[in-house]
């Protein structure tokens, strides 16, 4: 019923609060799933963000229509409401999902398309096994293979982290051209200082510096001189220029100037051997040819030094310029399309998704590729035909969502929409069954006996229990170095404003007649903690659990619960200096 | 010190005299980076100089009332030698500002020079019940002064004004001993070891006329009575472990100096001086209420033992739905809360007060700020049991429209909670690093999320509620460390 979602439409915002700066692309123009790529229907609206997590749990509330009493008419409205929905009751949960209890992975999975749909736009349970949080890999597919024009979340990270590498490579830029204007003027004036004498060409430390390996050379080299040389050097000889725009890393199209691109690249092909595989291959020579740039870049281009580094003789030697990134990725390097394809993981070479079964012991997890019978490990060089083949075969959603135990726990016990099978027997489980082995689970090895009160699963489900319970959208947080995070309406709208660090306490005197005391954090470690927080501007709350003595009779699983107490504490730094007004 | 610490501006240097601390200059904060910029000598160097003058200028004494209230700036930080002459330049210019700032010569007047005796055994008989009516910690006070000069009085030093006036010294301001030993880290006060007892110093007045004594003793007349003491000793003489009368631990009067460096105003913490808890009426009238809504109470009367929690059936309101999810019982803070038996190692050392005109020490405010002083290596993080202990000693503060936290918005909301109900800040001192960390009291208990899924209108308002309150992250800084992103 609450299945509004059937063919997955883009979502018009990214999630988690994207910077604005990243403008999805303007051609709007999305052709449906079936559609052939050439027939261009109309591009359907974006369903708003609000529509498609309408609902905070999986089950529907119907509200009575308000009675106006100026407007008679609303009277009947709320009648006939009334009377349909008592004749025709709905009865929630109206759908109840079914997950598989996984024990090797020791969390539940859910399969179907549909249950997974529901279960994360309705109250942000779980994640896709396959990608970050947002079980969205056959939307990543798909918009790699370019069957669909779709904007999925990585893909936005993806483009947000790239620009904000160029920024930050723009500004050391920007920074390194004013140190080199400075120094180009120093080195105008007449060197009178006997550190300066020191400094010129022949001098003692260039004799040193020749001394020294030969790739150290170009680093050893004092500025002086060679802004000296540079200088001299601006009538560029055509080698040299050449030279240096075949060196350049071609995401640089900013510094890769010259105008003469044609003949530079057959030069470059001539002049570099075999080993520069990446200047070599096809993808580097179908990078559009950047256009002629601003002059100062361009001379700027000439000034750069290179360094030489060599890996390996056999594997990659590249040359890159001072003033490149500090590590530009292989991703970087290539354009729009190939970025992708070394990003997701699941590369087109048949070499990852062959390791992936024995990540994931679900298996079925392999991209299309391995479909093809007898493909054999294609080699990097041979992504171009093998996106080629991919467009011909259909995607596969081979996701699944994955809950933790806690949220699985909550689903079934706590909501009542979700029906969990085990996966060796495949019969249902009980509550009671499906307690037990997520506590006995939350040991290592599991253990089916000796379930204490403060088993690590009980102690995070209340305070998973008891924030979901207040209405927040509670999801993990070990990426935070916290137990969980709480977002308000869910992590498509707004960041997590608390990160919860979970202390079980004893506090009870049975506990201390037994001596059993809560493990200690010392001050460092909750600084260390407090202080990621407040990079990510999200506030820490210490969550207490005071944990029950154990109870000897039979005691159902409500009323265990009931047991313990929770208390909030939050904590800020205080900055001496900003309290004082 | 001062210049690693995470606010490099809380210590000038110490060569620096400051008359007034409610003169203190705020510096004007600009965003949470500055706590990594490092103090730029240079200005303050300018500012020595008695400004306008370039920068390297020696300060000379005249510049004196200039000083008094300056801070040192904050300036840029400079990562790697880049080998311009510029560059060494500016090194060259803030090294001898430094210098300049750090060779500063220091003068004293002589109206703010004051001269204490110690006396560790005067107050030593007294019991607590004279504390009542003022708490005013008298057994502690072991220094008296020969007469209160200069601004650092107006809030150190009490006069005892319960003592029988036959005990001499009665009329005389009497110092803790973290108050005394700031004064003379601070050049302002010359301790002295009393020769003889106390009436050879002041003597009663039936005796003798105070006036022909005073004038008698004269300039020499000190090192007769009493030998003067080094900062050294005053140091071993006043600090001491935790308990031990008439002294202070070494973690604590750090925390005091830099307090008081930084222009706060601090008082020994006493519970005398807390206000009474709110009066029964106000809380009989919220148990009544509490009565009238009690069928409308959190929990439900029974659950399901084993589950689901929510029934299966019609809901007209998501409010129904999580009412029956309600399982763990929820805090509810309480003004007068059930007193626990207060736990040693965490209690509330210092009450500390912004500066402020109208300040008198004899008629305290309510502080601003309760602090609590712990060691960072020999304790951790407080238990379940010592952080209610410590809590609850610390008066009941609710989030109000006062504090910014009246309105209906989810932005109000993150503020009520962060306000907590009660709230108290521990300094964590690792060997004279000291770290300010609030705790506060909170109750997500008191804030139910759900009640907006029902208040919304559902499916209109498409950017209604999918802002971000604090609006964006930082102001579009790239963050050269490569700052994390949020999830």
């Amino acid at each position: 019923m609450n299945q509004t979602q059937e063919s997955f439409p883009a979502l018009p915002v990214p999630a988690a609060g994207l910077p604005t700066g990243t403008v999805p692309e303007p051609n709007a123009s999305k052709p449906e799933k079936g559609a052939s790529p050439a027939v261009v229907p109309p591009a359907p609206r974006p369903t708003p963000l609000t529509k498609v997590h309408e609902f905070p749990i999986p089950i529907r509330t119907f509200p009575l229509p308000s009675f106006y009493p100026s407007n008679p008419l609303s009277l009947i409205h709320l009648v006939y409401a009334w009377i349909t929905q008592a004749l025709n009751a709905p009865h929630e949960p109206s759908i109840v999902h079914e997950g598989i209890w996984s024990a090797k992975t020791r969390s539940v999975h859910i399969v179907d398309a549909k249950a997974i749909r529901a279960l994360w736009e309705q109250g942000f349970y779980g994640k896709g096994h396959l990608s970050r949080s947002e079980p969205n890999w056959l939307k990543r597919e798909q918009a790699r293979s370019g069957t669909q024009k779709q904007h999925v979340a990585e893909e936005y990270t993806r483009q947000r982290r790239e620009e904000r590498q160029q920024m930050k490579w723009d500004r050391a830029r920007k920074e390194q051209e004013a140190i080199r204007r400075v120094r180009h003027l120093e080195s105008l004036v007449a060197p009178v200082g006997p550190m300066e004498l020191l400094r010129l060409p022949n001098s003692p430390s260039d004799l040193a510096a020749l001394l020294a390996p030969s790739d150290v050379i170009g680093e050893s080299l004092e500025p002086l001189t060679n802004g000296q040389a540079s200088s001299r050097d601006a009538s560029a000889s055509t080698a040299g220029s050449d030279l240096s725009l075949g060196d350049l890393p071609p995401t640089i199209a900013g510094l890769q100037a010259n105008s003469s691109t044609t003949s530079a690249e057959t030069l470059v092909e001539t002049l570099l051997n075999g080993d520069r595989e990446r200047s070599a291959t096809p993808i580097a020579n179908a990078y559009p040819s950047p256009p002629p740039d601003t002059p100062i870049v361009e001379s700027l281009a000439q000034i750069k030094r290179r360094k030489s580094v060599r890996f390996s003789p056999k594997v990659e030697s590249t040359t890159f310029m001072n003033s490149d990134p500090p590590s530009p990725s292989l991703g970087m390097t290539m354009n729009g399309h190939g970025v992708p394809k070394a990003m997701d993981g699941i590369l087109t070479n048949g070499a990852i998704p062959v390791q992936e079964p024995s990540i994931l012991p679900l298996g079925n997890v392999t991209s299309s590729n391995d479909a093809l019978p007898g493909t054999a490990p294609k080699s990097s060089l041979s992504t171009l035909s093998a996106t080629s083949n991919e467009d011909s075969l259909p995607v596969v959603d081979k996701e699944r969502l994955q809950l933790t135990r806690e949220e699985a726990f909550f689903l079934a016990f706590g909501l009542g929409v979700l029906k969990i099978r085990d996966e060796k027997s495949g019969e249902l489980l009980s509550t009671q069954d499906l307690f037990n082995i997520c506590r006995g689970y939350s040991y290592f090895p599991p253990r089916q006996i000796d379930l204490q009160p403060d088993d690590p699963f009980l102690v995070n489900y209340a305070v998973y229990h008891h924030f979901r319970s207040l209405g927040w959208v509670v999801r993990p947080g070990i990426k935070f170095g916290c137990d969980w995070l709480l977002y308000n309406r869910g992590p498509a709208f707004s960041h997590a404003e608390f990160a919860i660090s979970v202390f079980p306490s004893y506090t009870d005197p049975g506990w201390k007649s037994q001596g059993r005391k809560a493990p200690a954090h010392n001050w460092h470690w909750l600084h260390s903690v407090n202080r990621v927080q407040s990079t990510a501007v999200k506030t820490l709350v210490l969550v207490y659990v005071d944990i029950p003595l154990p109870t000897t009779g039979e005691v159902d699983i409500a009323s265990l619960l009931k047991q313990y107490r929770i208390r909030e504490f939050m904590l800020k730094r205080w900055p001496i200096n900003r309290r004082r007004d | 010190m001062a210049y690693d610490d995470e606010d490099p501006t809380a210590a000038p240097p110490p060569a620096i005299a400051r008359d007034d601390p409610s003169k203190v200059e705020v510096e004007d904060v600009e965003d949470a980076e500055a706590d990594e910029a490092i103090p730029d000598f240079r200005k303050f160097a300018s500012s020595l100089s008695g400004g306008g003058a370039s920068s390297g200028v020696a300060p000379n004494k005249k510049a004196a009332p200039h000083v008094s209230g300056k801070t040192v700036r904050r300036g840029e930080k400079d990562f790697e030698s880049h080998g311009t002459r510029l560059q060494e330049n500016a090194l060259e210019t803030s090294r001898t500002a430094m210098h300049d700032v750090l060779s500063y010569t220091r003068t004293r007047t002589p109206d703010n020079f004051m001269t204490g005796w110690y006396f560790p055994e005067h107050w030593a008989q007294e019991t607590s019940e004279g504390e009542k009516p003022e708490g005013l910690w008298r057994r502690d006070r072991v220094v008296v002064l020969e007469a209160e000069k200069g601004q650092m009085t107006k809030s150190m030093g009490r006069v005892l004004r319960g003592a029988p006036k036959n005990v001499p010294g009665w009329d005389k301001a009497w110092m803790l001993p973290e108050e005394a030993l700031y004064l003379v880290e601070r050049g302002d006060l010359m301790l002295r070891w009393p020769r003889g007892p106390i009436e050879d110093i002041f003597p009663p007045p039936e005796e003798v006329d105070g006036v022909k004594r005073e004038v008698a003793r004269g300039e020499d007349g000190d090192y007769e009575l009493g030998l003067p003491l080094s900062l050294q000793a005053a140091y071993s003489l006043f600090i001491g472990n935790e308990g031990d009368r008439g002294k202070v631990t070494l973690e604590k009067f750090q925390v005091y100096s830099q307090l008081r460096r930084a222009g706060y105003l601090v008082s020994r913490a006493s519970p005398l001086l807390d206000p009474p808890p709110p009066s029964d009426a106000q809380t009989l009238r919220q148990r009544l209420f509490s009565l009238i809504s009690s069928p409308k109470s959190d929990t439900p009367k029974s659950h399901p033992p084993m589950g689901p929690l929510v029934k299966p059936g019609l809901y007209r309101s998501y409010g129904s739905v999580y009412h029956q999810l309600s399982l763990i019982p929820r805090h509810k803070p309480t003004p007068t809360p059930d007193t626990l038996a207060p736990d040693g190692s965490f209690t509330v050392a210092y009450h500390v007060f912004k500066s402020r005109p109208g300040f008198t020490k004899t008629n305290l405010p309510l502080p601003d700020f309760r602090i609590a002083v712990v060691n960072a290596r020999t304790t951790d993080v407080p238990d379940l049991a010592e952080m209610e202990a410590l809590l609850d000693s610390t008066p009941w503060d609710p989030p109000n429209a006062r504090s910014g936290a009246g309105g209906p918005g989810i932005g109000h909301m993150y503020q009520r909670l962060k306000h907590g109900w009660r709230n108290v800040i521990v300094a964590v001192n690792d060997n004279g690093m000291v770290s300010y960390l609030e705790f506060m009291e909170s109750a997500f208990g008191e804030e139910k999320l759900f009640e907006r899924f029902d208040a919304k209108p559902r499916g209109g308002g498409k950017k209604s509620g999918g802002r971000n309150p604090r609006g964006g992250r930082g102001g579009g800084r790239g963050g050269r460390g490569g700052r994390g992103g949020r999830k």
